[in-house]
């Protein structure tokens, strides 16, 4: 394996995990531009969707696809449930209460999921087979991977026209531009935000559903990926959806390279840093332009 | 009334004395800890050792109990986390008598609840896997200060690297990659290969890290594979166990991978599926008991214990199940030998000499409270679902 062929490997391997932190990213960044807060249930979301695709694939024989749209739509449903049930009825509205509760709420959750599942790590059968495809270049990787970058591709298009095109689309970016003005002009803010906490679910659900192959899962796999897609939608600059891209793929592609080509050791301090030194320079974000454009 | 009302409280006192208080006397249980990682990240090697636990404690109470007294055991959980380990110990300590402590799984946990132990003299059997619980003095500042009264039923880490360099060496392997998982356990293997490679003429030409939770170990397999290694080692147990086997295939990646000897479990074909195949291990005897020749003097020992262990939790017990097993037999039989007292106990326990148990063949003595070998250790690969005996 000559030098270039490690170059294309460790690309490659970056864009892959770069797009699943893009894509949990998204799921932060939906929640905050429609309320304001940090939803750290998110990491749950991530667990959660790769859990319900084991269940239904390994335990009940279900069909894949179906099992897909199943997982996505019970985790879609739990965002839901959070907000009418614990945000809609905090009587404190304060984000940093909001924050809070969204703590709780994730403990409970992966302490639930704790009961159901048990503390193994588990498979998930891959999508189509196993077998290594070999890239121009020299990189190798396996079907997996294709099917995590084409989801990928194919949510964050959808989500474009969701959000450019369809009028709840624009009623969610008005709502995230100011909540009171489009309370004003008639957008229901209950249901931008119940929409919001929904979509982020079944998001969150994705990011689960299409790792769990490669990296099987746990009750509390999410973890790490949801602060993985946390830092990154920092990193793009937080509420802004072409940010959460290039924050999730900077973020994927930093961690591969940098354990490649400096130090397997300190690959994550290496990621990290970089992230700082951004916010050193631009507090923002990559792309954040401030608080007055979110969207 | 009040008369009446008295009558009745003192018939109730007698009948409770004369029927309670003899039946009371003599089922008074022999109680022992034990302490577990039975949530957080080791959860499923702390529950399968709480169950081997639970096993041998069934059967001496099955068998009429030690001098007609039950044992019974007293449980508390590590949630693998060292501060909660020595909390999870205090609590049970406070509010029970016992005579001896069986756990706790992790070596971190372990090092956090060993200076306790020997402060309170308590007579401890660890399940963990890392040698600094008896190695390491109980006070920095004086090298003499060694653990007295914790013993450890897992054959030593060191050992269990030299077997897997002896194996290399044997079959032609001589320049290796060393993956190691970037906290406690990893950096522990990472030390031993550096001192028992060399001694089997294997050079470790390449050593990477990876953290605990990666999703992708491709960056570092990519980097080993770069200086054409002929054989790999991962030191971690967990899910990475399944992703190194899986980028290791993904990569076409030739040289055959060993992993630690803690893998020999059933999670690990959970984790690495079909590309666990062909994956090479150090483990105790009793993943592969029905395959040992018949002079082994352990085989119908394991033969039994597996067959009552599948009987009880209906599935196939891990390598680790092993040290649970031998922690709690050996604690049994010098309960046996000298009584529920601790220190009594305590020598007991040094002095078990030639126990034939599930992980080897134990002779503990003050100097060594492992009392295993490198002998006792085998190797075996990963084939089918199962485990086929290799040496």
């Amino acid at each position: 394996m000559d030098f270039s062929q490690q170059i294309a490997q460790y690309i490659v391997t970056g864009l892959t995990i770069g797009a699943i932190y893009a894509i949990v990213a998204m799921g932060f960044n939906i929640i905050h531009n429609a309320t304001g807060i940090v939803n750290f249930a998110q990491c749950e979301f991530i667990s959660l969707g790769g859990m319900f695709m084991y269940s239904l694939v390994v335990l009940f024989k279900v069909n894949l696809i179906i099992s897909f749209f199943i997982s996505m739509a019970g985790v879609a449903l739990i965002g839901a449930l959070i907000e009418i049930g614990p945000i809609r009825h905090a009587r404190s509205k304060e984000i940093i209460v909001l924050i809070f509760l969204t703590i709780g709420l994730s403990e409970v959750l992966r302490g639930t999921a704790q009961e159901v599942w048990g503390t193994d790590n588990v498979g998930v059968p891959a999508f189509s087979g196993e077998n290594p495809i070999h890239l121009l270049g020299g990189a190798t990787i396996v079907p997996q991977h294709i099917w995590i970058f084409a989801i990928t591709v194919l949510v964050m298009l959808m989500l474009h026209y969701f959000f450019k095109k369809t009028l709840m689309g624009k009623a969610m970016r008005a709502t995230a531009v100011n909540r009171r003005a489009a309370a004003l002009v008639g957008i229901s803010v209950n249901r931008i935000t119940l929409f919001s906490f929904a979509f982020s679910g079944a998001l969150g659900a994705v990011a689960g559903i299409i790792i769990a192959p490669i990296s099987t899962t746990s009750y509390d796999t999410g973890i790490m990926l949801g602060l993985k897609g946390f830092a990154a939608a920092i990193l793009g600059g937080y509420g802004n959806f072409a940010g959460a891209i290039l924050g999730g793929v900077i973020l994927g592609l930093l961690e591969s390279l940098g354990a490649g080509l400096v130090s397997s050791q300190y690959k994550d301090a290496i990621a990290f840093f970089i992230l700082l030194l951004v916010l050193f320079l631009k507090p923002t974000g990559i792309m954040g332009y401030g608080e007055a454009e979110r969207v | 009334m009040k008369k009446k009302c008295f009558m009745v409280v003192v018939v109730a006192l007698a009948v409770s004395f004369l029927m309670g208080a003899p039946f009371c006397y003599s089922a008074e249980p022999i109680k022992i800890a034990g302490i577990f990682a039975l949530t957080g990240r080791a959860a499923h090697i702390g529950t399968s050792q709480r169950d081997a636990v639970i096993l041998a404690i069934d059967d001496v109470n099955q068998k009429g109990g030690i001098n007609g007294r039950m044992l019974e055991m007293v449980m508390g959980d590590t949630e693998s986390n060292p501060t909660k380990a020595v909390m999870a110990l205090k609590k049970v300590l406070e509010s029970q008598d016992v005579v001896a402590i069986i756990g706790p799984t992790l070596t971190g946990t372990a090092m956090a609840m060993r200076g306790f132990i020997e402060k309170e003299k308590i007579p401890t059997f660890m399940h963990s896997g890392g040698d600094v619980i008896l190695k390491a003095p109980l006070d920095k500042k004086d090298p003499n200060s060694m653990p007295k009264w914790t013993f450890k039923s897992p054959y030593k880490a060191a050992d269990a690297m030299g077997k897997i360099c002896q194996y290399m060496s044997k079959h032609g392997i001589k320049n290796i990659g060393f993956l190691y998982s970037n906290e406690g356990f990893g950096k522990d293997g990472l030390r031993n290969v550096m001192v028992q490679a060399p001694k089997y003429g294997v050079t470790v030409a390449a050593q990477e890290a990876f953290q605990p939770r990666d999703i992708d170990i491709t960056a570092q397999l990519t980097r080993i594979n770069a200086k054409n290694v002929d054989g790999i080692i991962a030191w971690t147990v967990g899910p990475a166990m399944g992703i190194i086997a899986k980028n290791i295939k993904q990569l076409g990646i030739k040289a055959p991978l060993f992993e630690c000897h803690g893998a020999g479990d059933p999670i690990f074909w959970k984790v690495a599926g079909e590309a666990g195949e062909g994956v090479m291990m150090p483990s105790t005897k009793i993943v592969v008991g029905d395959q040992l020749p018949d002079t082994d003097v352990q085989k119908k020992k394991i033969i039994d214990y597996v067959k009552a262990y599948n009987e009880k939790f209906k599935h196939e017990p891990g390598t680790m199940v092993a040290y649970g097993a031998d922690a709690a037999f050996i604690v049994i039989e010098a309960i046996k030998k000298a009584g529920p007292d601790r220190a009594k106990i305590r020598d007991a326990i040094e002095n078990t000499k030639g126990y034939v148990g599930m992980s080897g063949i134990y002779n503990i003595s003050p100097q060594d409270h492992n009392g295993l070998s490198m002998k006792d250790i085998v190797m075996i690969k990963a084939t089918k679902g199962s485990w086929k005996l290799l040496e």
